[in-house]
């Protein structure tokens, strides 16, 4: 049986994302709490997905099944 | 050419949410706060929650078919469904590699960075799966 890789949809989470810190620079709570932020809201997140089967088509149509 | 749009699972191979924030989210947010000095313990408890959420995967139900050919809004059952558990390695993570954190020993900006970076491409992120019907 034919195969093929797909990928999801992306998931966006939260808004705002972390920003790089360099040598010296003061690195805050609010640094931190940002990545739990991300981390937390990815805790019950679903993807969307696209399958256009092109791998297997049980119908006979050429390439693509009725759905 | 026919497509459909679905969606997939929620997280699978992970606690369920409330149980993840009893043991990372709540204890981070009450420590981690503007005036607290950050402890090791902090940091290492972030770098095991990343790496909790960083392995997580979703289950996608594939079908074969879920209605008649060429009869649009068909009554017949979904038959043919595939449940695809697919792997989310190739797709999500960048390295995690900080080391365990002692007492005594600095938090630099490198360590602030090593947890940065898996966190943000966790942020916008997607999954791989071998379609196979």
């Amino acid at each position: 049986m034919a195969t093929e890789t797909k990928n999801t949809d992306p998931f966006n989470g939260v808004a705002t994302d972390v920003d790089s810190k360099a040598t010296g620079e003061e690195i805050s709570a609010d640094s931190f709490q940002q990545m739990v932020d991300i981390l937390d809201s990815l805790l019950e997140h679903q993807h969307n997905f696209t399958d256009t089967y092109i791998s297997n088509c049980e119908c006979e149509c050429g390439g693509g099944g009725t759905i | 050419m026919a497509t459909t749009t679905g969606t997939t699972s929620g997280v699978t191979d992970m606690a369920p949410a409330e149980s993840v924030r009893s043991i990372y989210t709540n204890p981070l947010r009450s420590r981690i706060q503007t005036g607290n000095t950050i402890r090791a313990s902090d940091l290492n408890l972030l770098r095991d929650f990343i790496s909790t959420v960083r392995n997580h995967r979703h289950t996608l139900v594939e079908y074969t078919s879920i209605s008649e050919f060429g009869n649009n809004g068909s009554t017949v059952p979904v038959n043919r469904t595939a449940s695809k558990v697919y792997d989310s390695s190739n797709q999500i993570l960048g390295t995690l590699n900080l080391p365990n954190r002692s007492r005594g020993e600095k938090i630099e900006s490198i360590h602030h960075n090593l947890l940065r970076i898996p966190s943000r491409n966790l942020r916008s992120h997607t999954h791989q799966f071998t379609d196979s019907f």
